[in-house]
């Protein structure tokens, strides 16, 4: 019952931009340091499909190599699309205005291990361990950082040059291999 | 040290090749290809995620791939009753239904950092079921590759680094076989040359549905504890769906043997209670 309607609480969130039903202000954190920094990290961390990638979580995160958005007409591993982070990043500084600041909010905290200041969450791994064991992993310090900003929503074009970001990283590791391959030939 | 890093890198570029060089690849089966555990998050990728279930991944394979038939694994010559320190042993996974199966293991400490060293048989000594059979030359399925520690994870420099001959400690050694038709995996692994504690053999193996998603996947868990020398009577210590054959040093792992394995500790509790 308490999880309902606190689902519809953070759903309205969503729905009356900047303000949610408490009246608290939803920050509009920096769309391009999103795309960059955050939405990564989430993919990486959180998007699994029996896990926030689910349709199920309110914090859904989709993606290339995760859930897409329109699984009809988007290959998984086709890349980036507007529609998809500016969906990831909606659900994702609708989840900052949980708490009386960024630090409190439950996007901080539920994928902090209890003992280093976080709260439950059922997504612990294998090991019963949560996302993240300490405030200083890298993961975190990215969501933290990116948290405090602001700005306005990803952009198209802050998607277009995240998704050339990509491929070029992935075609300088192909090329690597390629050097050490020929390397490996001499 | 440094002929293990060659023989892993040798492999890892033969591998590499050989997905270079595939003419019609399979459909998107998420992460066969070992690159796409390297690649961005962002751009499809793992972003350094080898879903190995080890200590340093957390997770395997089942985290996404789901509702298909788990396969059945077989794991032979794991030092199930402990290892001896500095000890070489010779480690054969396979599996049955092989074409559209991978799989990713990895042997490290509780914290995750890598447990001894692996190394891949040589070119001359790998057996037919141990190679491709969609590439055009047959090339050995096993990579093994050296894979950033998690807190480096998604830095693809790193990555760069722990492919070089002097590596940092640190790199994860990760077995990965693509979605190829091969049957089994063969690696050397020896054990650290100092008592380590107990160590973690984790992997899971994902019998696809080739339909370029995660639904429709079987995944079978790999996972055992391997006792150091100074746990005294450790026993076999299994985790996931795994079970100890009476067959020295085997392993099987399936949904079914773990389920008998549920079963099995449900009655020796039972037996127990109603003992007492």
């Amino acid at each position: 019952m308490r999880r309902g309607l606190w689902l519809g609480v953070l759903t309205l969130c969503v729905g009356c931009a900047d303000t949610d039903a408490a009246g608290n202000s939803v920050p509009i954190p920096d769309g391009r340091l999103f795309v960059n920094e955050v939405y990564p990290v989430l993919l990486r961390d959180c998007a699994f499909s029996s896990c926030h990638g689910s349709r199920d979580r309110f914090l859904q995160v989709l993606g290339p190599g995760r859930p897409r958005l329109d699984p009809d007409t988007t290959e998984v591993t086709d890349p980036m699309r507007h529609d998809e982070v500016l969906y990831s990043y909606e659900r994702a500084r609708s989840m900052l205005s949980t708490g009386a600041t960024a630090t409190k909010s439950l996007l901080l905290l539920k994928p902090l291990e209890f003992s280093a200041g976080g709260q439950g969450h059922r997504g612990a791994d294998d090991y019963g361990r949560n996302v993240y064991r300490s405030k200083h992993e890298p993961g975190i310090q990215a969501i933290l950082s990116w948290a405090y900003t602001t700005g306005s929503p990803p952009s198209e074009e802050d998607v277009r040059a995240a998704n050339d970001k990509v491929l070029s990283m992935q075609e300088q590791f192909d090329e690597h291999l390629t050097n050490e391959q020929q390397q490996e030939q001499l | 040290m440094s002929g293990t890093s060659k023989l892993g890198r040798g492999a890892l570029l033969a591998a590499f090749a050989a997905s270079l060089s595939a003419a019609h690849p399979p459909r998107a089966q998420a992460y066969s290809d070992f690159k796409q555990f390297a690649y961005p998050s962002n751009g499809g990728g793992g972003g350094g995620r080898f879903y190995t279930g080890s200590p340093a991944d957390g997770y395997t394979c089942r985290i996404c791939h789901e509702g298909g038939q788990a396969p059945e694994a077989r794991v032979h010559g794991l030092p199930l009753d402990g290892y001896k320190p500095g000890a070489e042993y010779e480690i054969t996974v396979d599996w049955w239904d092989g074409d559209a199966l991978s799989t990713a293991l990895e042997l490290t400490d509780s914290e995750g950092r890598p447990a001894g060293s692996v190394r891949l048989p040589p070119e001359s000594s790998v057996q037919n079921p141990e190679r491709c059979k969609q590439a055009e030359d047959e090339v050995i399925a096993g990579t093994l590759v050296s894979v950033p520690p998690p807190n480096h994870r998604s830095e693809l420099a790193y990555f760069d680094m722990c492919t070089q001959r002097d590596r940092p400690e640190d790199c994860r050694q990760v077995i990965s076989v693509p979605a190829c038709g091969s049957g089994r995996v063969r690696f050397a692994w020896k054990a650290p040359s100092f008592d380590l504690g107990p160590i973690w053999f984790s992997g899971a193996v994902v019998s696809s549905n080739d339909d370029g998603n995660t639904t429709g996947d079987g995944v079978a868990e790999i996972g055992t504890l391997l006792a150091s020398p100074s746990e005294v009577d450790a026993g076999v210590r299994t985790y996931a769906g795994c079970s100890a054959l009476p067959a020295p040093r085997t392993l099987q792992c399936t949904w079914l043997a773990g389920m008998l394995a549920v079963i099995a500790a449900l009655r020796l509790l039972a037996r127990a209670r109603s003992t007492r």
